[in-house]
């Protein structure tokens, strides 16, 4: 099952690929309602993910993540964790402005204790 | 954007290099009230790392205000069903540091368990807000299903995290009793 849905002023695009495999997400996420945003996508990913273990790599270049929000995509990513116990591919390719290390930690804090999760790290250019 | 109206009492000024929002919030005022903070952090050269902690602080301390302020006001000017509140969004320079600043109404029943968690986070060395965080963050570790919540309680401690100084607050009473109380919250960042 795809799905995508394109960027707000308060959340990023994303796109699940469920033949690649890969999730996209991409821009600024503060919504007003966290749940109503990421629930569809949870959905999606369940759909996607239904094989033991699953396969998948999610592109992350989020500029703001809020806390809230924060929040979901940490119980998005432990769950994938938990399925992938077995010998599953998980992997976060995490890109990040290279003057902000700030961002760089929120994707440790984010995989922290996950230990089937590949991180990624990118660092961009600023300009880019 | 304009204020709608105008509020309460005084934050703290820093002459010229003051951004100020006073008066009634909606939801869907946000979004014009956050580029408007970016545009200012844009004249004022506040960049990098410093820029994502100044404006995630921003944000954390309206969606607070958004969520947890009694709504004053209803109706029409209220954005008809929707939920508003009366509040003052303030940022500002103090030297290489930028403050920012909320005030607004809580019920009375609300501010003890609010000055609760704002005396904790006060007391918190950085690096124990630091690891209190991380540590807030791993425990998300639930089904990420429709009843899932929203939050573990990660706002106020994402900028008390942040934060370059400990954060400053006051509750003050209304005057008569079960009159609301001002909540005034002040961060450095």
């Amino acid at each position: 099952m795809d799905f995508s849905c394109q960027a707000t002023a308060l959340t990023p695009s994303v796109s699940l690929d469920a033949r690649q495999r890969t999730l996209r997400i991409e821009g600024e996420c503060y919504p007003e309602n966290p749940a109503a945003f990421f629930q569809p996508i949870v959905e999606a990913l369940q759909a996607a993910c239904l094989e033991v273990p699953p396969r998948l790599v999610v592109h992350c270049r989020l500029t703001y993540v809020n806390s809230a929000s924060l929040a979901w995509l940490r119980r998005i990513l432990a769950w994938l964790d938990g399925r992938s116990q077995e010998g599953g591919e998980l992997r976060v390719v995490w890109e990040y402005d290279e003057e902000d290390d700030g961002a760089l930690e929120l994707a440790h804090d984010l995989t922290s204790g996950l230990h089937h999760i590949d991180l990624v790290e990118q660092r961009l250019p600023t300009s880019s | 954007m304009s204020p709608s109206a105008s509020l309460y009492s005084e934050l703290p000024r820093a002459g010229e290099a003051c951004f100020r929002y006073q008066g009634l919030i909606l939801w869907r005022d946000f979004p014009e009230i956050a580029q408007d903070v970016r545009r200012w952090l844009d004249d004022k050269r506040v960049g990098g790392s410093h820029r994502r902690k100044v404006f995630s602080a921003f944000v954390e301390m309206t969606y607070n205000v958004l969520h947890h302020a009694a709504p004053t006001v209803r109706g029409p000017l209220g954005g008809g069903a929707g939920r508003s509140v009366l509040a003052t969004l303030a940022l500002g320079l103090e030297g290489p540091e930028v403050w920012v600043a909320t005030e607004n109404l809580v019920e009375p029943d609300r501010a003890g368990a609010l000055a609760e968690r704002l005396t904790r986070l006060v007391g918190l060395l950085p690096v124990e807000a630091r690891l209190l965080y991380r540590d807030r963050v791993a425990a998300g570790t639930g089904h990420p299903g429709p009843t899932a919540g929203n939050n573990a309680g990660l706002g106020l401690l994402t900028v008390a995290r942040d934060a370059a100084r400990p954060l400053e607050y006051s509750l003050v009473p209304g005057e008569a009793p079960g009159e609301l109380t001002t909540f005034s919250l002040k961060v450095y960042v």
